[in-house]
């Protein structure tokens, strides 16, 4: 899975690759250490200048590319790490080439550099040339050790837990370079949703600061025509034209911009007679989708009103997390849907085939003969992204599999080799194995990822006590050397504190690594091995569980920031939807004022005297109009209607919702009725007016001075419970 | 006093100007002396005017509160006019020191009557104005009495001053004392609101910053 050239590089991905070359450049670091004090004790075969020059160039190329990899860019990072993994490539390649005449006692040194290599290679072509450098590098250890000598145990039990290492490597870098692509899919997802919010902000406040000013004008404009002064016509029907301008271009302006479902659907719905419900929260579309469901939505009413003219009809526009469906239902003489004649387009075009040619749409048509229509049409809404970067979860757990089967192989092949080794000690190496295993299969065992401290406990004292057994009994019962090849078993306990910290519990992994370290340097002391081979037996699981420890950090960290940016985006996508409904509000506002207002301003603009009852047209007019904007739920049938004949009977009437949304509907019906039952019989002024929450009343009414308040009494428990018999006193 | 009050007008609308000619002429006591597109073209030229009729809405964008600021510096009064706004500019022009707001489709001799009383240097308490002070946030952690907040809500209802009077057993003078009282702690809120309780205040009438109890 190469992402060679692969263009749009981003933050996460840069980070995940600059860790790994870090990485790489400590663990290169420690080997050469390492190297270097075999080289002090001459343990070295005389090898040509040029292949010496091909492995300290990798090393160079390496620690220069851990050195400068906050500083360059993304390409120089990977051509270096690139080259470092070839030096270790050609190493390899040209050793039969450069092996000394009287043969070699130690394959060479960069062999066991495989971890750095794996980190190198990771980085340079992912996660295939990263595995291939770790089993090329394993395989190439074992055959020239075979070919050229030095198949000792200390040999094969290193090249094989060298092998181990970059296992674990190839995994856990792979899973970070899977957790930065995720980071930066999650960044560009909340970069995108945070632009498209402040589109669509940008976009309301432009509206609204449009409409403000059309409704203005609107306003100014009946208000004069009503007022009856004493105004030059001319005038007038200049300033009516200005309006009715006014209006078609914010109109029209409307048009251009993304649809706004909901409105459309209502308008549709409208023009063709039939009711209108929406369920659920306004969800966005795209343009194309809304294009589709409208246009399907069109003939579908057309096909209904024309074959059932007489039928109530009904649009049921619906938001589901899943899905946005819109149902047109008629109560029309229905028809059988089997018996559509391929020549009837409405039906199989413009609907059904509207449908299905956009993605995720589809059309059903539930009718019989008698018994009336549902045309369904849906859309599935496109799936949401997990929140988790599934994929890397799932590449983390193929890994994990992978390195448990090579940790197997490994450590059974080191068992069996420490016991060819040292005669008469595969107790000891069986022993160690089983216990190893055991442990393993307990951890497999535990129910959550985390294990509970109890069984953390369990696994760190079987861990820890098999490895001191181990030792003591390597150098007081066998009597073998401290060599790296007699402690195969330490690097198997190091390998399940790295599972430990796998599994989420990486102070325990680290205090475990540092238990083996002190178990091991006691061990070599006591038995008087020199310091420079202490060190280098210790230093592997140390290696081992620092660097996946590290890299764990590092991975926990990047999850946590996905988890902000995925945050960040929901409350983006919330806020754009939002001023999506604000702006839908709007939208509705002003086809509104085009339905109610161009007509009288049209007649205004004609420039003829008004009549009486026109101007009262006018007021009644402008005063919806300002309903429109102070009124909220009072602008609602039946006092919509009364208040309309007031005015027209030249009654100022005022409506002011003061209340902010917080009054229940089956509240606002009574107070409908209550304020329209007055306002019925107002002679010049009236003002209702829904109060804000936390007064006595819930609303009230002031008609030509008279005052009163709407107040709901709350049937109290004690009012409710059935009146008692009243005992009788009989004297 | 005054034996004539000087009335000018900031509207976009010529035909407006023209409508409030009409009614200033008739009044006794009021003349008609000029009409501005903004306030800039107004305070442009020397003071000639008492009284100033301002357009809440005005095309230049220019902010409501702003635009009372400078024709106040300017020297004269301010009566705001509105088409039926929103309360959220009708509040922000009510902090500013404005003697009312006024509807422009009030009845001719509610509005005549309305101009006589801010000629006067009166206030001008208005449905309108006590509404959306009665709704202002602002003015619920305001050192208001229960008394003036009765009569504030009453005013908001629809009431006169002699009707709010009657409901509440005082005197009409001692209500119109209340009015004044609200109104003078409301200018000196919206001095000091100027800043950030205003910005979030905006903030959450435009729908951008979550208001209390929205989710």
């Amino acid at each position: 899975m190469t992402e060679t050239g692969r263009t749009g590089i981003g933050a996460g991905q840069r980070s995940a690759r600059r860790i790994l070359v870090v990485d790489s450049a400590l663990l290169i670091v420690i080997v050469a250490a390492v190297h270097l004090s075999f080289v002090a004790n001459g343990q070295l075969g005389e090898f040509p200048p040029w292949s010496l020059a091909i492995g300290w160039l990798a090393v160079a190329v390496t620690l220069l590319a851990g050195t400068v990899a906050h500083r360059v860019s993304d390409q120089v990072l990977r051509r270096l790490a690139f080259l470092a993994a070839a030096g270790y490539w050609m190493t390899i390649v040209t050793f039969p080439a450069a092996v000394p005449a009287d043969g070699i006692d130690r394959i060479p040194w960069t062999l066991s550099a495989s971890g750095a290599a794996a980190a190198a290679a990771l980085v340079a072509g992912g996660r295939a040339l990263g595995w291939a450098t770790v089993i090329t590098g394993a395989v190439a250890g074992l055959v020239y050790r075979a070919i050229y000598g030095g198949l000792d145990l200390d040999g094969v039990v290193n090249d094989m837990q060298a092998l181990l290492t970059g296992a674990v490597i190839c995994v856990i870098g792979g899973h970070i370079l899977a957790v930065g692509r995720g980071l930066d899919r999650e960044a560009a997802a909340a970069a995108a949703a945070a632009a498209l919010e402040s589109a669509e902000k940008g976009r309301l406040a432009a509206r609204t600061k449009a409409a403000a000013l059309v409704h203005d004008e609107v306003l100014a404009t009946l208000a004069l025509a009503a007022s009856g002064l004493p105004l030059p016509r001319d005038r007038l029907a200049a300033q009516a034209r200005d309006a009715v301008a006014a209006v078609t271009s914010l109109a029209d302006d409307q048009a251009h911009e993304p649809a706004v479902l909901r409105v459309a659907v209502a308008a549709e719905a409208r023009r063709h007679g039939a009711s209108f419900t929406e369920r659920g929260d306004s969800s966005s579309s795209s343009g194309a989708t809304s294009t589709a469901l409208l246009g399907a939505l069109k003939q579908a009413l057309h096909n209904s009103s024309r074959h059932a003219p007489d039928a109530v009809r009904s649009v049921v526009l619906t938001h589901t997390d899943t899905e946005i469906r819109i149902e047109i239902i008629d109560d029309g003489p229905g028809f059988d849907p089997t018996r559509i004649a391929d020549d009837r387009l409405g039906i199989r075009q413009s609907i059904i085939g509207r449908m299905a040619r956009l993605p995720g749409g589809s059309a059903e048509i539930e009718s019989a003969p008698g018994s009336g229509t549902v045309v369904r049409l849906r859309w599935a809404v496109e799936p949401e992204r997990e929140m988790t970067t599934s994929d890397g979860r799932v590449a983390l757990r193929v890994g994990v599999v992978v390195v448990t089967v090579i940790y197997l192989v490994t450590q059974a092949a080191c068992a069996v080799l420490a016991a060819i080794a040292v005669p008469g000690s595969w107790p000891l190496q069986l022993t160690q194995l089983a216990t190893a295993l055991v442990i393993l299969e307990i951890l497999r065992g535990s129910p959550q990822r985390v294990p509970t401290s109890s069984l953390t406990a369990l696994v760190v004292l079987l861990a820890c006590g098999g490895l001191v057994a181990g030792v003591v009994a390597a150098h007081v019962v066998y009597g073998m050397a401290f060599s790296y090849g007699t402690t195969w078993f330490a690097v198997a306990v190091a390998f399940i504190f790295v599972e430990l910290a796998l599994r989420g519990r990486i102070g325990v992994a680290l205090a475990g690594a540092g238990v083996i370290v002190a178990v091991l340097v006691s061990v070599g002391v006591l038995a008087g091995a020199p310091a420079d081979q202490i060190v280098r037996v210790s230093m592997r699981p140390v290696v081992l569980v620092g660097l996946a420890v590290a890299l764990l950090i590092v991975v926990e960290r990047m999850q946590r920031r996905i988890i902000v940016l995925h945050r960040e985006t929901v409350a983006s996508a919330e806020k754009q939807s939002w001023a999506l409904a604000a702006r839908s509000e709007l939208t509705g506002r002003v086809a509104e004022l085009a339905r109610t207002a161009l007509p009288l301003l049209h007649r205004i603009s004609a420039g003829t005297a008004a009549t009486d009852a026109e101007r009262s047209e006018y007021a009644s007019c402008e005063g919806d109009l300002r309903d429109g904007l102070r009124a909220g739920s009072l602008a609602r049938e039946p006092l919509r209607s009364v208040v309309a004949a007031a005015r027209e009977r030249g009654v100022d009437v005022l409506l002011l919702d003061d209340n902010g949304g917080f009054v229940e509907d089956q509240i606002i019906d009574p107070i409908l009725s209550w304020m329209a039952e007055t306002v019925a019989t107002s002679h010049t002024r009236a003002v209702g007016r829904l109060l804000p929450p936390g007064r006595q009343s819930q609303a009230s009414l002031t008609v030509d001075g008279r005052h009163i308040e709407f107040t709901v009494t709350r049937v109290s428990a004690a009012q409710a419970q059935p009146l008692r018999a009243q005992p009788i006193n009989s004297p | 006093m005054r034996a004539t009050t000087r009335i000018a007008i900031v509207d976009d609308h010529e035909l407006v100007a023209m409508a409030v000619q009409n009614l200033v002429d008739e009044a006794d006591g009021l003349v008609f002396a000029r009409h501005a597109t903004s306030v800039a073209a107004l305070v442009r030229q020397m003071r000639d005017a008492d009284l100033v009729l301002l357009d809440l809405i005005l095309r230049d964008g220019t902010d409501p509160a702003e635009n009372v600021r400078q024709i106040r510096d300017w020297g004269a009064d301010v009566l705001v006019l509105t088409s039926g706004e929103d309360p959220y500019l009708v509040r922000n022009a009510s902090r500013a020191e404005v003697l009312g707001i006024v509807r422009k489709s009030t009845p001719r001799q509610a509005l005549v009557a309305a101009l006589l009383t801010a000629a006067r240097g009166e206030l001008v308490p208005t449905t309108e104005w006590a509404s959306a002070l009665d709704t202002d946030p602002l003015l619920a952690a305001a050192p208001l009495t229960f008394r003036e907040r009765e009569v504030l809500s009453l005013y908001a209802s629809g009431l006169g001053a002699r009707g709010v009077a009657e409901q509440l057993f005082i005197s009409e003078n001692t209500v119109n004392d209340h009015l004044r009282r609200i109104r003078s702690l409301y200018h000196r809120l919206g001095r000091s609101a100027a800043t950030k309780v205003e910005l979030y205040q905006r903030g959450i009438e435009d729908g951008y910053v979550q208001a209390p109890g929205r989710d």
